[in-house]
């Protein structure tokens, strides 16, 4: 493809030569003449020059400026991560599993299976579960009785679906997300056994929300577990029974959320943060990376830490927990001169004045 | 097996009978006639002399040690010799020779000699299988992948399209390798674009990855296991991640984006690794820690949330210790100064008069 139109199918205002061919999308580094590269990170300013690349998409805020622009072409735009993004969709192509159903599937007969859809081998779908038109089953997948799968979903290898649980259109799950399974629900008894609390309530999942690998979403024993549309959950994330997660919320990798807590809209939770049971994350809100969130978070806040505060106040901290242990001999210095201070005082005088 | 056969096999030098019939490996105290057993950790030298083993593998003769009650085999590294011994006695429960019947083969896909292919599993177009590979019930290998000679792939594992698995790698349970990157762009709307992930993963020689990891591709580049790297289970590698050489990461760990690690590093469970950030080569780091910046000097030991050199971290955790302590110290402090101020006044008044 010609720079120039790739240029205009981006959005793109361009910066030197319309005519180069562009084959390929690379990273800055890598980048060979004919690749498309981008800098979004000021990280990788410092490779610009030194590139390889035909063209560079680069960021037209003042802030994202670099010393050394490139001695290729530049794209320039608003957005340079949505640009990059948009090209590779239009240079890289997956191969989509062949249409039918594999002979080597389970599907009971009164299931309702979309136009269109693929199902591999290994793949059960339970009695009454609806597949959407266009929906891709990658093999050994279960789909449980009564669960429904909306239009253009595309379900990985090994993945869970348990019975009764709705999933919109638009979904992606990665390999082995098991969604719907029991909420950890025990009551101790008297003898100190633990009695299950059956868990047979609703889970949603809600059109345009991707989960990553190995993640597991429980079903609680009464209500709902909700993941609302356009959020994005990564790899072995965990996300216990009842819980509510907003619209376009992110979920980094390990991240955990406790049974009822409400997630509001796009709220952002770095890998392997945690947050307890029964609290409000207000919109907007963020949590830092291995923070643990033991109390509800207002709206907008940024939160770090174990237990989780205020991120400023965090670094702050952070600062000063350097400083502890010195700060103790200092305090037994200001004891010993006090002591001083007090002996020279009261040495020349009874002590009981 | 003679005892003086496996004496010999295990390069050991061999103290007592060599006549002794040897049937199984077991632990100091649950072995007993016909085991050979060890010691390796000086913890357990003591427990030695109860042993109803027939031999035990030892190291150097040290004069601390009890009198073996039994033969013994005498080995620089014995660790090392009882995992030897270990494999030589070691029973595996593989799938037989040959590819079962139940198994989805693409037409196209090439198969090893003496490969072993269990149940329900799914191989994809173009993909090929080293020889002498074991493949468990309902593995799934994506198109174009291929896996290296004697490979072990337990069940469940999803090794995702044109991913390249080196030799002697070994896969445990649901394991999931290619899974897309976590990678979005934020639109203006506050919805995410999904960033195409269709990038190289590359797992070298003899690496080892523990159940349900999930090992991400990137957009561009590559995401790279190093030779003889193992991964414990339940760990988190993202996109562009690079592990190097013969490191050795504990359960639930993970690691961010585009992060290198280099060469004969142990992270303890639960490290979490921020991206963009390079680890230095036989560099530790202490189970729980959060690592949030390079590490440039090799061969340190770091520990904490954030992490710190393991010495700094322990006297900041010795000064938290005394914090309560210190608080009510420099609330002593200040009462007794203020009382040396009181006592100051009035005597200044005293000798005005």
């Amino acid at each position: 493809m010609k720079l120039r139109e790739l240029a205009d199918r981006l959005g793109c205002r361009l910066e030197g030569s319309g005519d180069v061919e562009i084959l390929r999308v690379a990273g800055i580094r890598d980048a060979q003449p004919g690749d498309l590269a981008f800098v979004a990170n000021a990280k990788y300013a410092a490779e610009l020059p030194g590139t390889q690349a035909s063209a560079v998409i680069l960021g037209s805020a003042p802030a994202d400026q670099p010393d050394a622009l490139p001695h290729c072409a530049v794209l320039r735009t608003d957005d340079p991560y949505s640009a990059f993004a948009r090209a590779l969709k239009l240079f890289v192509h997956a191969t989509p599993p062949a249409k039918g159903i594999d002979r080597l599937s389970a599907v009971a007969p009164d299931t309702a299976i979309g136009d269109d859809v693929s199902i591999g081998p290994f793949v059960t779908i339970g009695a009454g579960a609806s597949i959407g038109a266009r929906t891709i089953i990658y093999p050994n997948v279960v789909v449980g009785p009564g669960a429904s799968i909306g239009d253009d979903c595309i379900i990985h290898a090994h993945v869970s679906i348990r019975e009764r649980v709705v999933v919109g259109h638009r979904v992606i799950l990665h390999d082995g997300v098991v969604v719907g399974s029991d909420g950890f629900g025990f009551v101790r008894q008297r003898d100190g056994t633990h009695l299950k609390i059956p868990q047979h309530a609703a889970v949603v999942i809600e059109d345009d929300v991707e989960i990553g690998a190995n993640a597991a979403i429980d079903r609680p024993p009464v209500g709902e577990t909700r993941v609302k549309a356009g959020t994005k959950i990564d790899n072995l994330v965990h996300i216990a029974h009842g819980v509510s997660i907003g619209r376009r919320v992110l979920l980094t990798a390990q991240s955990g959320i406790a049974g009822s807590t409400v997630i509001e809209d796009d709220v952002m939770m770095a890998g392997q943060s945690g947050v307890t049971d029964h609290v409000r994350i207000g919109a907007g809100a963020r949590v830092g990376a291995k923070s643990a969130v033991l109390a509800s978070v207002a709206a907008g806040d940024f939160v770090t830490g174990h237990p989780a505060i205020d991120h400023r106040e965090w670094r702050k901290a952070s600062v000063v927990f350097r400083r502890l242990p010195s700060l103790k001999k200092r305090v037994d210095e200001h004891d010993k001169r006090i002591a001083e201070l007090e002996g020279k005082l009261a040495g020349p005088r009874s002590p009981n004045r | 097996m003679r005892l003086s056969e496996l004496a010999e096999r295990l390069g050991c030098r061999l103290e007592g009978d060599g006549d002794i019939d040897i049937v199984r490996v077991a632990g100091l105290e649950q072995a007993g006639p016909g085991d050979v057993t060890f010691v390796s950790n000086p913890k357990y030298r003591s427990r030695l002399s109860a042993t109803r083993a027939s031999a035990a593998i030892l190291g150097p003769l040290s004069g601390e040690d009890p009198p073996a009650p039994c033969a013994v085999l005498r080995s620089d590294e014995p660790y090392v010799a009882f995992a030897h011994a270990v494999r030589m006695f070691a029973r595996g429960a593989a799938p037989g020779r040959g590819i079962d019947r139940l198994s989805a083969i693409a037409p196209d896909a090439i198969i090893g000699s003496d490969a072993s292919i269990g149940p329900f599993v799914t191989i994809g177009a173009g993909a090929s299988i080293g020889a002498r590979a074991t493949i468990y019930p309902s593995v799934v290998i994506g198109a174009g992948a291929r896996i290296g000679d004697d490979c072990v792939l337990h069940a469940g594992v999803s090794i995702r399209e044109a991913v390249i698995i080196g030799h002697r790698v070994t896969v445990l349970d649901g394991a999931v390798i290619g899974s897309d990157g976590f990678g979005f762009a934020k639109q203006s709307d506050g919805t995410h674009v999904k960033i195409p992930q269709h990038a190289d993963v590359v797992i070298e020689d003899d690496v080892e990855i523990g159940a349900n990891c999930a090992i991400d591709r990137a957009t561009i580049g590559e995401t790279r296991i190093g030779k003889g790297v193992k991964l414990d289970n339940l760990i988190q590698i993202a996109h562009n991640v690079v592990i190097s050489e013969n490191t050795v990461i504990a359960a639930q760990s993970g690691v961010s984006g585009s992060t290198k690690v280099g060469k004969n590093c142990s992270l303890g469970g639960q490290v979490g690794l921020t991206g963009h950030i390079q680890i230095a080569d036989h560099t530790k780091i202490g189970a729980q820690s959060g690592v949030g910046k390079s590490i440039t000097e090799s061969g340190k030991t770091y520990f904490g949330y954030p992490a710190r050199e393991v010495r700094e971290t322990l006297r900041i955790e010795a000064a938290l210790v005394q914090l309560p302590a210190l608080v009510g110290q420099v609330r002593e402090l200040t009462n007794r100064v203020q009382e040396l101020e009181k006592s100051l006044r009035p005597r200044k008044t005293r000798r005005k008069k």
